[in-house]
């Protein structure tokens, strides 16, 4: 059955190969997508594929940095699940971004190079593309240490020794495993978080919409990637009942809070005395977009009853988590698509003919390719990455010999890290290189990105570097073995 | 025969080599970066010259609709006309274009890019192509745009387009203007306020060391040029003396949706008719 499913998989990418290759020889063409104004939306499916993966999985991170603080061990497996997730959600927001681009080649040489943090898509490709990925990748690799050097007593022993990095299974290993992890989750939540609501800025915030409509749509969009990523989460996962329950109450908690944030945004809408806003909350509520704003609101509405019951009952089953999740996501994604999609065809300012959107077959292949893609990464990960058994919690144990450079080595990746992505901002927003405010110095938006690089290597610097030997002082605990 | 380590020559000559090496990659790296980098030569005021603000008025009582305009701009400006496969998919591109009538009135509005005193077009993109010049026009360096298309979201009058396929002009290239480079595709493209025409005249006046008239302004950009009735006119609207100043001074000035807080430097003089 996994097989057929893989196969089925790798298939789907196949197809979003092709469909994509196609549009690379033919250009943009391939897709419905049209001047706003002339009728048509320039933002479309990929736009809303990109939203959705990249928001999904900021949210499942940040929950899964918030689960990780608490340094329970039940939730700390299922916070770990999150990271593989995560990390297949950035790639996918990236495979629709690269799919978006008119000049994907261009992007990957310009973004760099003239990055400019006055736009939103600085921290989409900073933060989340770039930060983001990185973190999570560092973050799912040392937590995968004890797990790594365990399979590595029993298949692939090279490989697993050497991806474990020299995992022993000694008290100091474990408070460094266990600070490590406390510090990455404290530290990555606001990136998380940021990108999010950057996310949610790109999405929201448009010229000639009212202040508080945009900042109302960003926080829709945050609580509806929050419900997106809890759900997928709460699917994900193998743990224990206690994870499942509190997963269950967050996502009642934010799919409700959805339903009200998008029944208050149109009430608003409808209100307010700008005609392009009343126009777009008019095609919303029974223009050519009303079928897909009430599936959304009923799709919100169910998959907060079921979280409810769940959460009540205290019971997780996997039919449940999988209906609920197909229930979020299938309305996050419509929410994304109506926020993005119905503005441009209907709330324009100027008395442009009103337009219309409806993805090619093209386009749903690339979308479904890029989306079989990432779960198959998942999958991967998942596959690759195991989780590990080997952490033992003992606070009293003794304190790691060596632990000054090890300490100074982290606290130098941190300082240079932060004076780095300073400058790299500072230089990247061209203060005093008006008027055509280019970074000062060419490259500087990689420097910004070197220095959040260099602050989560700081956690890879204060674990991996072994223990010296302390005078007369054996730092391995008697009562766990060597490996 | 095998070198020794510790000779000094060699040491040096090495450290000579690559700091030669290291100069060539910098500049190899900056002079490839300017190619990108450097702006379309807009004209820039000398420090001791007034800076100016160039500006369109559009007298609406004038305009015939006859979309001479429309079409004079695709000339002048090598935008490749749409296919029948593009039009039926309404993508054409007009920098100049007709604005369909509101409602409560019977005539449509020729638009062009509004050259936003505030543009946030300016603001969203990514990596800097699409700027304002000193003067005021909102440009757009198309070797450097990556086709996000984040810029065509942002404009509240929708004055931008996207290149969705290559581009085609009927007949060979010969009746391109030389002045004007053709976008591929993957670019989003605008007005520029025929910048090339602007720049020519301030440098010939330059030149000839005489100063640049508001009559050799006025009907500058190609719209202004070939509108039969003269009811677009160009300008300085930071001289005060210059007449697209006296008309945006005009009771019947305004500006295409004042509550977005862009401030175009397109002004419209209302119908009174």
């Amino acid at each position: 059955m996994k097989r057929v499913a893989i196969v089925f998989l790798l298939a789907l990418v196949a197809v979003g190969a092709y469909a994509w290759v196609q549009q690379s020889v033919q250009g943009d063409a391939v897709t419905d997508l049209r001047t706003i104004g002339a009728g048509g939306a320039v933002w479309g499916l990929y736009v809303v594929g990109d939203g959705f993966f990249a928001s999904a999985a900021l949210a499942s991170l940040a929950l899964a940095c918030a689960m990780g603080l608490p340094r329970s061990r039940e939730l700390e497996s299922a916070a770990r699940m999150a990271l593989p997730l995560g990390i297949a959600g950035l790639l996918a927001a990236l495979g629709c971004v690269l799919a978006d681009l008119g000049r994907p080649m261009a992007a990957m040489v310009n973004l760099p190079l003239f990055g400019r943090p006055r736009s939103p898509f600085f921290g989409t490709f900073t933060l989340v593309a770039g930060a983001s990925l990185f973190a999570s990748v560092v973050h799912l690799a040392l937590s995968s240490r004890p797990g790594w050097a365990e399979r590595a007593q029993t298949a692939w022993p090279r490989s697993c020794r050497f991806l474990a990095c020299g995992w022993q299974q000694t008290r100091s290993a474990t408070r460094r495993r266990e600070i490590v992890d406390s510090w990455l989750s404290l530290a990555l939540l606001p990136l998380f978080l940021g990108g999010l609501v950057v996310l949610g800025i790109v999405f929201g915030v448009r010229a000639g919409r009212p202040a508080w409509q945009g900042g109302f749509e960003v926080v829709t969009f945050v609580v509806s990637g929050g419900a997106a990523g809890c759900s997928l989460l709460a699917l994900a996962m193998r743990a224990s009942k206690r994870a499942s329950v509190f997963l269950a109450r967050a996502l009642a908690v934010l799919t409700g809070l959805t339903v009200v944030l998008v029944v208050s945004g149109e009430i608003l809408a409808l209100r307010t005395p700008y005609p392009s806003v009343q126009g777009y909350a008019r095609a919303l509520l029974d223009g050519p977009w009303s079928n897909l704003f009430w599936a959304e609101l009923v799709l919100f509405f169910l998959a907060a009853i079921i979280s409810l019951a769940t959460s009540w009952r205290k019971t997780a089953s996997v039919i449940w988590a999988a209906t609920t999740a197909m229930l979020v996501c299938t309305a996050v994604f419509i929410e994304r698509f109506l926020v993005l999609v119905a503005w441009q065809t209907h709330g324009l300012g100027l008395p442009w003919p009103a337009g219309t959107y409806h993805p090619t077959l093209n386009e749903w292949s690339v979308l479904a390719g890029v989306a079989a893609a990432a779960l198959l990464v998942f999958l991967l990960l998942d596959k690759v990455c195991p989780a590990g058994t080997a952490v033992v919690s003992d606070p009293a144990g003794p304190a790691p010999a060596g632990r000054r450079l090890r300490s100074l080595l982290a606290a130098a990746c941190l300082i240079v890290g932060l004076a780095l992505s300073g400058a790299g901002l500072v230089l990247s927003a061209g203060l005093a290189s008006a008027p055509f405010l280019d970074p000062i110095l060419p490259g500087s938006p990689l420097v910004f990105l070197a220095g959040l690089f260099l602050m989560v290597l700081a956690a890879i610097a204060y674990e991996l570097i072994p223990d010296g030997k302390a005078p007369g002082q054996d730092t391995a605990s008697p009562d766990l073995p060597r490996e | 025969m095998k070198r020794d380590p510790f000779d000094d020559d060699a040491r040096d000559s090495r450290r000579k080599l690559l700091a030669a090496l290291a100069a060539s990659a910098a500049g190899a790296m900056v002079g490839g970066v300017r190619a990108v980098a450097a702006p379309s030569a807009l004209p820039v005021p000398a420090p001791s010259e007034p800076r100016r603000k160039w500006g369109l008025v559009i007298d609406l009582d004038r305009c015939a609709r006859c979309a001479g305009c429309v079409v004079a701009c695709q000339q002048e400006n090598n935008v490749a006309p749409a296919g029948p496969k593009a039009a039926a998919r309404t993508r054409p591109i007009h920098w100049m274009d007709f604005l369909p009538p509101a409602p409560g009135s019977v005539l449509a509005t020729p638009i062009p890019c509004m050259h936003c005193e505030d543009p946030p077009c300016v603001k969203v993109c990514p990596v800097g192509a699409t700027y304002q010049s000193p003067e005021g026009i909102t440009a757009q360096i198309w070797e450097r745009c990556i086709g996000c298309r984040y810029c065509m979201v942002a404009c509240p009058y929708s004055r931008r387009y996207f290149n969705w396929s290559e581009p085609h002009w009927p007949g060979d290239s010969s009746s391109l203007n030389p002045d004007v480079a053709p976008r591929p595709r993957g670019v989003v493209e605008k007005c520029t306020l025929c910048h090339h025409r602007i720049r020519t005249a301030v440098e010939r006046a330059r030149v000839d060391e005489e100063p640049l008239t508001d009559e050799a302004l006025r009907r500058l950009p190609a719209c202004a040029q070939s509108c039969p009735t003269q009811a677009i006119t160009f300008g300085d609207l930071a001289d005060p003396e210059s007449e697209v100043a006296h008309l945006a001074a005009s009771p019947r000035a305004m500006r295409l949706l004042p509550e977005a807080g862009t401030r175009p430097k397109v002004i419209y003089l209302r119908e009174t008719k």
